[in-house]
């Protein structure tokens, strides 16, 4: 069952905060409750008034200005008073949290002497509360199997923010479980989880729900990250978020005529809008996916356009 | 009688040096395990940066190491510390350190190294790695500089001390002989 919005506030993200901002949060909540449920984001800037992001826009409070000292106390708190150790991480400009919740950084770039930039003075934090539906890939996930081989490899395409991502942790749950209706036994899947959002992993344990026979390579580099799943997980599945450049593609493709399926999403608005891309086009063009989901935000985030044959 | 009264004398007064001896041991003492203290602190530093440096271990994991390793009030500190700071604490190494020092009343702790803890945690956990062993250097130089003047002292007063406990003991006697 999924959380509601004020619990995973409540019990994930303002114990983060400090105690000034955690009242003043609570005190907020308990008083528009129903607001509260379509909190998408909270932003903390030095100086500034806290921002609290909704699906619908979003609210300054305007008599709580969050100081450096209350970033400071977040920023120790996230990194496990360890910023040291996630320098590497900070370069994505993000980190996660437990709970899967992504937190953004901004602040001060540092060129250092080996010529790396690194985030000094962090001056503004931005908590995206990391939302997990559960059951949007079940009526269409029937529609993707083909006789006698089950779910074919496909490519989930739609605009930014309509809910590729879910779409594709979804099925990555009902392919590890199975679904006993369609007779479809549960499968070996592997996760290529470049930028941690299918399954928002937090020191490398998923953090949202993938499936009891899923793998996660998180933070890995698509391309690199397939060619090692191949080798070492021997999955019947690879699931990757936003394919690009040549060479995933080409990894794609070695996946594929090595007998495994690919589920993976790219941002395009339809089939034809996939077809003016090059490498997008080369995967389809030689029949590499089979299906394809094309979702939309017409009726809200998840409003599915097309379920069918890719070509 | 009078064997009894020179008994009585002889005793009172080896009971006098004795405790003159001993008086001068424990100022003598302090000074000891004061050194022996900043030590463990010296080392406990050089473990933390090491295990930031070498293995990027979270800090509470971090501290909690050097404690363990460095030993003795210093080492409780540290793991004290190490113990209730981070995430799963919702508390930062500045907010446990003020609370490991009100749980550790009965710790034997030099004041200098209370000091130099206190300005270290202001800047634990919350740089990159480079000036987080740099911060962690500034605090073994100081502590080095203070552990030096204290070795100084001792090697001064504590023959001093022993010697004052004595010839203050043999003064007594003299006078109530």
């Amino acid at each position: 069952m999924s959380r509601t919005v004020r619990s995973v506030l409540t019990q994930d993200i303002m114990p983060l905060y400090s105690s000034r901002i955690r009242n003043a949060l609570a005190q907020w909540i308990s008083l528009h409750p129903r607001r509260a449920e379509t909190i998408r984001e909270v932003r903390l800037r030095a100086g500034l008034p806290l921002c609290i992001g909704f699906s619908d826009g979003d609210e300054l409070m305007d008599d709580l200005i969050v100081s450096q000292a209350d970033i400071e106390k977040t920023l120790s708190l996230i990194t496990d008073c360890s910023y040291y150790a996630l320098e590497d991480e900070f370069k994505g400009g993000y980190i996660t949290v437990p709970g899967g919740h992504r937190v953004g950084l901004s602040g001060q770039v540092i060129a250092s002497s080996d010529g790396e930039h690194k985030l000094r003075h962090v001056s503004a934090l931005c908590f995206r509360i990391a939302r997990e539906v559960k059951g949007v890939a079940e009526p269409i996930a029937p529609q993707l199997m083909l006789p006698d081989t089950g779910i074919a490899s496909t490519l989930v395409i739609s605009p930014p923010g309509c809910g590729k991502t879910t779409f594709l942790r979804d099925l990555c749950r009902l392919l590890g479980n199975g679904m006993a209706a369609w007779n479809l036994p549960p499968a070996q899947v592997a996760i290529v989880d470049e930028r941690s959002e299918i399954a928002a992993c937090y020191g490398g344990a998923p953090q949202l729900d993938v499936g009891p026979r899923a793998d996660v390579l998180d933070r890995c580099p698509k391309a690199k990250g397939i060619n090692m799943l191949l080798r070492s997980m021997n999955p019947d599945f690879i699931v990757t978020d936003e394919l690009g450049g040549e060479e995933d593609a080409r990894s794609v493709a070695l996946a594929l005529s090595g007998g495994v399926k690919v589920i993976a999403s790219c941002h395009g608005k339809d089939l034809h809008d996939i077809r003016s891309k090059p490498y997008s086009e080369w995967l389809v063009s030689r029949g590499y996916f089979t299906k394809a989901v094309v979702l939309s935000k017409r009726n809200g985030p998840g409003t599915v356009e097309y379920v069918g044959d890719i070509n | 009688m009078g064997g009894a009264l020179f008994w009585t004398k002889a005793l009172g007064s080896l009971f006098i040096i004795c405790a003159g001896i001993l008086g001068g041991k424990l100022m003598a003492g302090k000074l000891e395990r004061e050194l022996e203290e900043l030590g463990r602190f010296e080392l406990a530093l050089l473990n933390l940066s090491t295990e930031i440096s070498y293995s990027l271990s979270p800090l509470p994991k971090a501290l909690a190491n050097a404690g363990r390793k460095a030993g003795g009030d210093t080492g409780i500190l540290f793991s004290l510390t190490g113990s209730l700071c981070g995430l799963e604490q919702r508390r930062t190494v500045e907010e446990a350190f003020g609370l490991a020092l009100e749980r550790s009343q009965g710790l034997n702790l030099p004041a200098r190294l209370v000091e130099v803890m206190t300005v270290l945690v202001r800047n634990l956990g919350v740089w990159g790695c480079k000036e987080q062993i740099g911060f962690i250097d500034m605090a073994l130089r100081e502590t080095r500089d203070y552990r030096a003047s204290v070795q100084e002292e001792y090697s001064k007063k504590a023959r001093m001390y022993r010697s004052l406990g004595l010839l203050l003991a043999l003064g007594i006697v003299i006078v109530l002989l």
